[in-house]
């Protein structure tokens, strides 16, 4: 199923990376990536060779994630990412490049949500990440 | 003030707007260790919709710092590439704007990878801790 992105998260650009996303279950989520060669941070991430920083790759996954939150929750939920573990940047991402990414519940603490999230360029696994999201109730 | 250790930070391969790291200094007695300043200006157009610094550039600038160590104990050394997130840990929000007071200690040398731990604070408090791995000697910094 197809989710309205900006209904379910409150980023907005240039701070919302998902470009797309839809439900594949309860617990996990397919979203689309794409970090448009003129944003701010590529003339210092590299200047005259830019690649997408490996943390905005953390943060894209992440919005997934709450993405994935949210939509089970119907609004958007207060909530932060309080923890990242095994987090492996694979290869380069240039601006441009369209990802996938495929997030998973993995653990459900009530107000604690551990995710399994991987970034892919095609089939090349990009970099992945397991991120914890605390909830505010 | 260090006037090598100001240069490495001018030298990073990261440039505004994507370079956070201000400031970096030696912590008299921690050898191994390195001090670092950051500030975060807050502009509403980054880091929409919250008020609040995201938990991602805090390992960001632990990752800048930990290039201007490698720079700094290795002459050859042109920096570092970020490849893990070994752990990171958020405690609380920085309110922005923040300055993020730095540190980060070598806990292992596997050449070309190098592990270090990293801490953050503002206004006095711990607002997240990082062990990253970080390869040297690459074309770029992250």
């Amino acid at each position: 199923m197809t989710v309205d992105v900006h209904r379910h998260l409150n980023q907005r650009p240039p701070f919302l990376f998902v470009d797309s996303a839809t439900i594949e279950s309860s617990s996990s989520i397919v979203t689309t990536v794409c970090f448009n060669s003129d944003a701010e941070f590529f003339k210092g991430h590299f200047p005259g060779d830019p690649v997408v920083p490996g943390v905005l790759l953390i943060e894209a996954m992440a919005q997934s994630a709450r993405l994935l939150v949210n939509y089970g929750h119907g609004t958007p939920v207060k909530g932060y990412l309080v923890g990242i573990e095994v987090a492996k940047f694979n290869s380069i991402v240039r601006p441009g490049m369209t990802l996938n990414v495929r997030t998973a519940l993995v653990a459900d603490y009530s107000q604690i949500k551990q995710f399994s999230s991987g970034c892919f360029h095609g089939r090349t696994r990009c970099a992945r990440a397991r991120l914890s999201l605390q909830l505010v109730a | 003030m260090n006037t090598r250790l100001e240069e490495l930070v001018d030298a990073l391969t990261q440039k505004p707007p994507f370079r956070y790291l201000d400031r970096a200094f030696e912590i008299p007695g921690s050898p191994g260790t390195l001090g670092g300043i950051a500030a975060f200006d807050g502009r509403a157009d980054r880091y929409q919709p919250s008020d609040g610094l995201p938990f991602p550039f805090v390992v960001e600038c632990l990752a800048q710092l930990s290039s201007v160590f490698l720079r700094n104990m290795n002459e050859r050394a042109s920096g570092g590439l970020l490849v893990s997130i070994d752990s990171g840990r958020e405690y609380s929000f920085a309110r922005l704007p923040a300055s993020i007071c730095l540190r980060i200690s070598l806990r292992q040398m596997m050449p070309p990878f190098f592990i270090f731990d990293g801490a953050a604070e503002c206004d006095g408090r711990i607002i997240g801790e990082a062990t990253i791995t970080v390869r040297a000697n690459v074309e770029h910094e992250s």
